[in-house]
């Protein structure tokens, strides 16, 4: 466990705020992309961020800090997703992200900018299940835990995901 | 269900076309079924582009302010009332947030690959407005950032000048092409988000 970590925990604001900022982009690109909505998505980080505050005495460090916050991510998504319940939802991405931040890359708006768009427009479990396993790096039995859904289910919505994007893309 | 029959149906399960106990039936069959979700993988295996994309995205608008206001008051923590520096900022940060508004709407009415040529100019209006507020906030916050960060912010807001002078001669000369206009306003938004990360940065610092 961190110095920072350590700190944060015994309610060191600053401490928490390098924790934020060391770790906003990873939380809220997976927020952006399980909400599919912009709005959603900000709302959402927040909340990751308030509830890693009030539980971060939980944390004993057995996992990364970042694999921690992103389980609560996928927490707070799927409560604000039973809570509001099942609507089709549009992708407010804010430009494309992270472009300049790769050093050199000049503007390649197509490619991924598309890809983007054709995840948000995924119906919501398959797009949940392919932002997990395929951009995430989750396997099936993970996402069985963390969602409470069947692997079965798991697997076959990420074929869904699949084949919709290829289709999408074409 | 058996492998014949699921993988019989696999197209209408990705259409959604499966009546709810067959798309059970079909999931039910993959949570054991090693060769099925094997023959679905090499079919419609990871899309190569998916390591393409970024894994960090920053917020449009600095969302630590919002965070700490609400932690405060949740726990009554002195420590989390905000510090000078945030107050000093609060301009730049309202302009970046109304940006990131005004980009959102922009956005959400139009999605890229449906939008008219028509729509263009009038998109491409609205972007410069926001561009230069966001050039403007720059410079106030020119003097809190290193030269090489102001060097970097610099020529990457050249490359996409000169790609958006470029799309837009393209776009001119073939103003039926769509793809054109996508990326006309693609590099847009790539200009206005850098600018705001850019004046969130000289704020922050």
């Amino acid at each position: 466990m961190t110095e920072l970590v350590r700190r944060a925990q015994a309610g060191d604001s600053d401490a928490f705020a390098a924790l934020y900022r060391a770790h906003v982009g990873k939380v809220h690109a997976l927020c952006l992309r399980l909400a599919g909505d912009a709005h959603d998505a900000a709302d959402l980080t927040q909340d990751v961020f308030i509830r890693a505050w009030e539980s971060l005495g939980s944390f004993r460090g057995e996992s990364a800090l970042g694999t921690w916050l992103h389980r609560l991510a996928v927490n707070a998504f799927l409560g604000t997703r039973r809570a509001s319940g099942r609507r089709e939802r549009r992708v407010v991405s804010v430009a494309e992200p992270g472009i300049h931040e790769r050093g050199g890359e000049t503007v390649s708006p197509g490619t991924k900018l598309d890809l983007e768009w054709a995840i948000a427009k995924l119906p919501d479990g398959a797009r949940m299940v392919f932002v997990l396993h395929d951009i995430e790096g989750y396997q099936h039995g993970e996402i069985a835990e963390m969602t409470g859904i069947a692997s079965g289910t798991s697997k076959a919505q990420l074929f869904r995901a699949r084949r919709l994007l290829r289709e999408a893309l074409e | 269900m058996t492998c014949q029959e699921l993988r019989a149906r696999a197209d209408a399960y990705a259409r959604g076309e499966l009546d709810p106990a067959d798309a059970a039936a079909f999931e039910a069959h993959l949570e054991s079924c090693s060769a099925c979700e094997a023959a679905l993988s090499a079919s419609d295996g990871p899309l190569p582009d998916v390591a393409g994309l970024s894994r960090s995205i920053e917020p449009a608008a600095d969302l630590w302010p919002a965070i700490r206001e609400r932690v405060a008051a949740r726990r009554g923590r002195s420590a989390w009332i905000a510090p000078p520096r945030w107050a000093l900022a609060a301009a730049a940060v309202l302009l970046i947030a109304l940006s990131s508004g005004v980009t959102a709407v922009l956005l959400t009415s139009r999605e890229p690959r449906a939008m008219a040529t028509g729509n263009i100019s009038a998109l491409e209006a609205q972007y410069s407005a926001v561009s230069e507020d966001l050039t403007g906030a720059l410079e106030q916050a020119r003097s809190r950032l290193s030269p090489e960060t102001m060097a970097t912010i610099e020529r990457n807001l050249r490359i996409i000048d000169a790609a958006l002078d470029e799309t837009r001669q393209a776009l001119a000369r073939d103003p039926a092409n769509p793809a054109l206009g996508q990326m006309v306003v693609a590099a847009w938004r790539q200009k206005v988000d850098l600018l705001r990360r850019a004046t969130a940065l000289g704020t922050e610092t």
